[in-house]
């Protein structure tokens, strides 16, 4: 176990350092010159000189590279010149904003999909299991931006349930969770439902059966600790996603958290903030995946022989 | 053997099930009567689709729609059961009759230990704290020879060999120290010298707690050792019925007497080939006119009866054995051509 872990987080790190390889490498590939960005169109060639040194964009690529790494080991992910801030003290900011949507919408995901994927297949093919599957076509196929302006639309405009966007107040993440966690919910209420149904109809079913144990104990324990492993581990994966922020629906609803962080970086061409938020929502799939193949082997005994 | 002075454990009258086929229902247990005693050991015996698994999951009430399920009458232990009221049967599962099953991997809960297994399902039928619950848990795996049940209690169903997982299913059905247990085919899945195990387990287990056992088989060796009574099922239909130690010598039906002649004996090794019973076990959904063993029975060979009226199981010799054979007296008295009663 020690040494399975030992190799996992060595294989975070190596991972991680490919993403900051990569984002170094687009930096340097991207035809803005951040200097310039900086100083702004108005800017004479000299003022751009000079912060092009100041910056060190005239210091050797590999040096440039190596002074990269070492900072971002350090949790230093420079200047944003965007926001006249440090690009740590950003995310700082953001961070809780993001972290509080994604919470949300792993509990839209897990307390909508599991019910309802058990409930589908206890009462498979009946009217509840017919309208599920119509929903979660729809839910799958559109996306969560989409979904987002609907509800938008509906429960914010139509009928001012909820605030337009913003994190105002409480009530303000409903919103943007549903929109983020509803396409999951449904895909995984189906997922659950299917491999649910084929364990309901295995031998072992049939012997708690015949043991007189009854079906409510049988689906929500024994079905469900069998099903439900693989999803956990989706939806763990599905977490670090929502951490490193969900750039079109924290757009949308205009939620402060890293999503729009990242889209405002994208749109100003702030590169430090940008690669920052590259490398933190990588942190984020990568550790959350650990997690989740963690509890893969807590839930599942079979696993821990791999 | 059999204690008839008593009331009966298990009673079944006209048992039929039916599933949709594609040309319509299709009949694969047709009118079985069963009458089990407590303590006693009973065998079914049959090929493959004869009924006999269905029959057993019938008398549970683990057959799902769209199977369909009528019975005149199931008693269990005292209690009615209703083939069309689920309900009825949630009473008696577990306490009143317990299952093992042929796959004792597939009949476990993969992601429990089995400790947690047997305290839930000992917890399932009566409030014991949990302590209490683990403790039987441990004798009951004590009861069916688990070495070192202490630790193993904590162990999951793969980290058992077939064998200790047939055991751990056992112990299972024991939980609740049911005066049935009902065993489909327990020994098929593990090899011989396990399976013979498993049989003077059961056989032991049966004696020394009184619990009359219902046991199907195809193997006739295995049930030969085991069981006081038995009954033979040919295309869900009962065709003979008596007891073992009359039935295996002089069978009363040439379908028993053909599967008989078919089980391999070492004694008889030397002989080139071992006899078979001509043609296939007939599909459920085409059954041949009048009896339906007719078109593989030589005892049938020119005799319009067998291919005109199916013959209703009836008390052929005394002291009790019924047989569904328009010929059965002629069977038994040996007056037939052939040693086996086989086709040639």
């Amino acid at each position: 176990m020690g040494r399975y872990l030992l190799r996992r987080l060595g294989a975070i790190l190596l991972t991680l350092l490919v993403v900051a390889t990569i984002t170094f490498t687009l930096t340097v590939l991207i035809p803005t010159d951040p200097a310039r960005t900086i100083v702004g169109p108005k800017g004479t060639p000299e003022q751009v000189a000079l912060v092009r040194q100041r910056l060190g964009l005239d210091d050797p690529l590999p040096m440039q590279y190596a002074r990269y790494l070492g900072d971002v080991t350090r949790f230093d992910f420079g200047y944003s010149y965007g926001y006249r801030q440090e690009v740590r003290d950003i995310l700082v900011d953001r961070l809780p904003y993001t972290a509080i949507l994604a919470a949300a919408a792993l509990l839209v995901q897990f307390g909508i999909g599991v019910p309802l994927g058990l409930l589908t297949a206890a009462r498979a093919d009946g009217v509840a299991d017919r309208l599920t599957l119509v929903w979660t076509m729809l839910t799958i196929s559109l996306p969560g931006f989409w979904i987002g302006l609907v509800l938008l639309y509906l429960f914010a405009f139509r009928l001012p349930f909820f605030p337009l966007g913003g994190a105002s107040e409480f009530r303000s993440v409903v919103l943007p969770a549903l929109a983020l966690g509803l396409p999951g919910a449904a895909w995984y209420s189906r997922l659950i439902r299917d491999t649910a149904l084929q364990n309901l109809h295995s031998e072992f079913v049939q012997a708690l059966r015949a043991r007189g144990i009854s079906a409510r104990t049988i689906l929500g324990k024994h079905v469900l600790r069998t099903t439900i492993s693989p999803v956990l581990t989706m939806m763990a994966i599905d977490f670090g996603v929502f951490l490193g922020g969900a750039v079109l629906v924290e757009s949308v609803f205009a939620w402060p958290g890293l999503g729009l962080t990242a889209y405002e970086a994208m749109q100003r061409a702030d590169i430090s903030l940008l690669m920052a938020t590259v490398l933190v929502g990588s942190l984020f799939v990568l550790v959350l995946n650990l997690l989740a193949d963690l509890a893969r082997i807590w839930i599942d005994p079979r696993v821990r022989l791999v | 053997m059999s204690a008839s002075s008593n009331a009966p454990i298990l009673e079944v009258r006209g048992l039929s099930v039916r599933f949709p086929g594609a040309n319509g229902p299709v009949t694969v247990v047709d009118g079985v009567d069963l009458t089990v005693f407590p303590g006693q050991r009973f065998a079914i015996v049959g090929e493959s689709g004869s009924g006999k698994s269905v029959t057993l999951l019938s008398v549970l009430g683990l057959i799902d729609p769209p199977g369909e399920v009528r019975a005149d009458l199931i008693r269990l232990n005292g209690h009615d059961l209703d083939p069309n009221d689920n309900e009825t049967f949630k009473r008696v599962r577990g306490r009143d009759v317990a299952l093992v099953m042929q796959d004792p991997l597939a009949a476990l809960s993969p992601v429990f230990s089995i400790g947690d297994q047997l305290v839930e399902t000992i917890r399932a039928h009566r409030p014991a704290p949990r302590r209490a619950a683990l403790a039987e848990a441990i004798e009951l795996l004590q009861a069916v020879d688990i070495p070192d049940p202490h630790r193993r209690v904590r162990d999951y169903p793969h980290q058992f060999s077939g064998g200790m997982r047939q055991r751990v299913a056992i112990a299972l059905a024991l939980a609740c120290e049911p005066p049935l247990l009902l065993a489909d085919e327990p020994t098929t899945a593990l090899d011989v010298t396990i399976s013979a195990q498993m049989i003077d387990l059961m056989r032991r287990l049966s004696q020394e707690r009184g619990m009359a056992v219902v046991m199907v088989s195809h193997d006739l060796g295995v049930l030969a050792g085991f069981a006081g009574a038995m009954a033979v099922m040919y295309a869900g239909r009962v065709v003979e019925q008596g007891e073992v130690d009359r039935v295996y010598p002089n069978p009363a039906h040439p379908y028993t007497r053909a599967l008989l002649a078919s089980q391999p004996r070492i004694r008889e090794s030397q002989r080139e080939r071992l006899p078979v019973i001509p043609g296939q076990p007939p599909d459920p959904a085409r059954l041949p006119q009048g009896c339906s063993f007719h078109p593989r029975c030589s005892l049938s060979r020119g005799r319009e009866i067998c291919q005109q009226d199916a013959p209703h199981l009836r008390h052929v010799a005394a002291p009790a054995r019924w047989a569904a054979c328009h010929f059965a007296e002629e069977q038994l008295t040996g007056a037939v051509p052939g040693p086996t009663g086989l086709a040639s």
